[in-house]
């Protein structure tokens, strides 16, 4: 797994690359607080996530929910169909305000 | 740094780092840095876990429990730094083979742990197996945080239930269901609009643990294909729900999806009851395959025959032990599992009779796992549903120990009112008591002890049943010798479908018949999926095997059949508004409240006159609305199993109101089921009821405010 984070004004990009396993999540979860410093609105990118384990589909869960929770709006971006319909089959997209664009998700965030 | 100051690495063999573990609770247990593993044998002289890296053939390491690590009977280990989601784990026992004794040990094969999870490697329905596989279904720990945002389970009243009998598989595996995953757990919460517009409010899920489906022998004899285990009354694991039921089963995630699917149905107000199967193992008797049990503690697990061979009151080779203390034990963890873990709502105990006999087989008065089970701190408000007989004779229909918490599937009620449908004289005195929620053998438990069926996965469906008279189970390859002879059932003529449309709307009327019945009968209505639709498995009264469209709910029947589902859902409508009609006590026969009626009082084709003689085939009755605190209207129901069409007199209602007909089961639809403002007042005191018909009749306040000529003249 690859993590990317850019900062375009007050938005913040987290990209997720690869494969997010157990061992990719564990690592998400300790720089979890780092990779995005202070921001306000938070993109998720998974358009390059090539595989989401279970361990990994909680690990976004309790990512999203450390981003609420420290007042920060949030949004996963690009998930490819495969993975929006595991997602859906275990129960998890309903917790996630998904979207597909970075417009829709400036839109959504602002 | 640690979590805890007592959970550290203090051995490690071959790379793998591991202390002592604790014995308790059993099976695979996650902790922050680690697995706890636990396991019982009593008669094992050794014992290793095997490790393996997911779907691969050899072992990742196999590592032996050090003599310090069994606690008791108990070996318990603790190994640190596992990827959960690509470890599958297995045990290795060593101990006598000495069949006589009742041990089976068989160093050469590894096991499943009876406690296990999620078991991998039949992770996707139908998919072909590599047979070369050594350790075919494999133990897999499971992560199982999943969220339920304050669901809990429903706890609906027994008596206000009316469940859906459901295949996960069946419901939606057919093409015309339109969903994203047929088959699935995750296409059944696709379907939930459905099973809310039919009104149920519980679904019954034939068996959803972990089976091979591939572990059937017989082919069909025409096309030579090799039939599945479709029915699934094969367990290899009693806490692992069905991979192959899951879209995200190849993920490994079925327990997800299944409690997504159980939170859905939670919020849509429908309970989750599961058909367990605890009679049996899938290990088969002494030329089956050691899966897990036989391998462990055979003696503890299965009853055996002095000789050492397997007791077989299930009809499917083994008999599970169920009252030694450790299987007891295995059971009830694994009832309080599913109900605390996966808020499952209730279990349908599938020849629970075998649950009731001692270690040598024999029927106990007072057996201590039903005991247990009733008593239960986590189970104490979940449905009990017994099947109350087994494969051996034991019959319990009326006498299942119950300790006042326990349902039986009513076979009497089912076979009453097939024969009562289908025109047999000298049932009409039966009748009475099945409608009256059969207090001749729940005198002291209540209406709600009888769930009460006409069909079940097990037999014809219902529109079978009237139109076959034999079963027809020549696709299961067994020569048409499985399945029951005594079906109850009646073709009107002719073997099969008919193109003959008075035919086709006699069968649709029994049909509408039996489900009538069914709503207006105290106790706890089961519907057989598909019956609502017309569904028809061309006379094959054991689908187990059929895997195909022949057992598959066709959709495309919710057009076809659209009167049929209309009328279903009509009735179950009409129960929950009359809850006289569900109220969990026994009819008394006799006015209680001042009333002037008695709570039901049975009539004939003259008032006050049934006809209970042996060659009679109808009965009329009335149900006191009176007698209930909400002071509910009357219903007035006339059942002609009679050829030929009937007069009925009708008792008269109040001055006040006016009799309505609302079913009528020979008229096409919409006017088999009226609502009461489309329905007209009754003309006179008399109604003709069609040979095979059924009407029902409500009182409705009238709309005159006082009595018109007709009324008096009804007086």
């Amino acid at each position: 797994m690859n993590v990317q984070s850019t900062k375009r004004k007050d938005v913040v990009v987290v990209s997720l690359k690869g494969r997010i396993d157990t061992t990719a999540a564990a690592r998400l979860r300790k720089e979890a607080a780092s990779i995005v410093g202070v921001a306000e609105r938070i993109v998720v990118d998974l358009s390059e996530v090539s595989y989401l384990s279970s361990a990994g589909m909680r690990l976004l869960l309790l990512l999203y929910r450390y981003f609420l929770a420290n007042s920060a709006r949030c949004v996963l971006m690009g998930i490819s169909d495969e993975l929006v319909r595991l997602m859906s089959h275990t129960g998890f997209l309903g917790f996630f305000k998904v979207v597909n664009t970075k417009e829709e998700a400036l839109q959504l965030l602002s | 740094m640690d979590v805890r100051i007592d959970c550290y690495p203090t051995h490690e063999y071959a790379g793998y780092k591991f202390c002592r573990g604790r014995s308790l609770p059993f099976g695979a247990t996650i902790l922050p840095d680690g697995v706890n593993f636990s396991i019982y044998s009593s008669s094992a002289t050794s014992c290793s876990i095997v490790l393996f890296r997911r779907a691969e053939a050899e072992p990742l390491v196999e590592i032996p429990f050090p003599d310090e690590f069994r606690i008791g009977n108990v070996y318990c280990m603790t190994i640190f730094d596992l990827d959960l989601e690509e470890i599958e784990y297995g045990y290795r026992f060593d101990g006598p083979w000495d069949p006589a004794a009742g041990h089976r040990f068989d160093r050469s094969k590894i096991v499943c742990d009876p406690y296990a999870r999620a078991i991998s490697g039949r992770d996707q329905w139908g998919q072909p197996p590599d047979w070369s596989i050594s350790y075919p279904y494999r133990s897999r720990a499971v992560l199982n945080d999943f969220d339920w945002e304050g669901d809990s389970p429903l706890e609906h009243a027994f008596d206000d239930l009316v469940i859906y009998e459901m295949h996960v598989r069946g419901f939606t595996a057919h093409p015309s269901s339109g969903v994203s995953a047929p088959g699935t757990f995750a296409a059944i919460r696709e379907k939930i609009p459905y099973l809310k517009e039919l009104g149920v409010n519980c679904v019954e899920l034939l068996p959803i643990f972990e089976f091979d489906e591939w572990d059937n022998t017989h082919r069909n004899p025409e096309t030579g294909a090799t039939l599945l285990n479709y029915w699934g009354y094969s367990t290899l694991g009693f806490f692992a729900p069905k991979a192959g039921y899951a879209a995200a089963g190849t993920s490994g995630m079925q327990l997800e999806e299944l409690k997504a699917l159980i939170k859905a149905l939670h919020a849509e107000g429908i309970e989750v009851i599961l058909d367990v199967v605890f009679n049996h193992t899938a290990e088969g008797d002494h030329r089956g395959p050691t899966i897990s049990f036989r391998g462990i503690d055979n003696r503890a697990f299965y009853l055996l025959s002095p000789e050492g061979y397997y007791h077989n009151f299930s009809g499917c080779g083994n008999s599970v032990n169920c009252n030694h203390p450790v299987v007891r034990d295995l059971i009830i963890d694994c009832l309080r599992y599913w109900v605390s873990e996966c808020h499952i709502d209730g279990f349908r105990f599938d020849l629970a009779s075998v649950l009731s006999r001692d270690q040598n087989g024999v029927p106990l008065a007072n057996p201590p796992l039903l005991e247990s089970i009733s008593h239960d701190s986590v189970l104490s408000k979940c449905k009990l549903i017994a099947e109350a007989w087994d494969a051996a004779g034991l019959y319990q229909v009326g006498s299942f120990p119950n300790y006042g918490r326990w349902a039986e599937w009513n076979g009497k009620y089912r076979d009453c009112i097939r024969r009562f449908l289908r025109g047999d004289a000298g049932q009409v005195r039966h009748v009475a008591q099945c409608i009256s929620g059969s207090p001749e053998l729940y005198s002291r438990r209540g209406p709600a002890a009888s769930v009460n069926f006409i069909t079940s996965h097990d037999g014809f469906t219902l529109m079978d049943l009237f139109s076959y008279n034999e079963k027809h189970n020549e696709a299961n390859g067994e020569n048409n010798l499985d399945g029951s002879n005594d079906n109850y059932s009646c073709n009107f003529g002719q073997e099969g479908p008919a193109s003959d449309p008075q035919l086709q709307a006699l069968r649709l009327r029994m049909v509408k018949n039996a489900l009538c019945i069914l709503m207006l009968s105290r106790g706890v209505p089961m519907i057989l999926m598909g019956d609502e639709l017309g569904r028809t498995q061309s006379g094959n009264n054991n689908a187990y095997c059929q895997d195909n469209p022949l057992s598959w709910m066709d959709w495309s029947c919710l057009e076809t059949h659209y009167e049929l589902f209309r009328f279903t859902a009509a009735m179950i409508k009409f129960r929950a508004a009359h809850r006289v009609l569900r109220a969990n006590f026994h009819y008394r026969g006799c006015d209680w409240t001042g009333s002037g009626k008695p709570d039901i009082g049975f009539h004939g084709v003259k008032m006050f006159a049934p006809d209970f003689s042996e060659t009679s085939r109808s009965l009329a009755f009335l149900i006191c609305g009176a007698h209930m605190p909400t002071r509910e209207p009357d219903i007035y129901v006339a059942m002609n199993m009679h050829w030929d069409t009937l007069a009925f007199e009708v008792p008269p209602c109040a001055p006040c109101e006016r009799w309505k007909v609302i079913v009528n089961t020979s008229m096409p639809s919409p006017e088999d089921f009226l609502e009461p403002q489309h329905a007209a007042p009754l003309q006179g005191n008399q109604i003709i009821v069609g040979g095979r018909s059924i009407m029902v009749l409500v009182a409705c306040e009238s709309e005159f405010k006082s009595g018109s000529s007709e009324h008096v003249s009804k007086n």
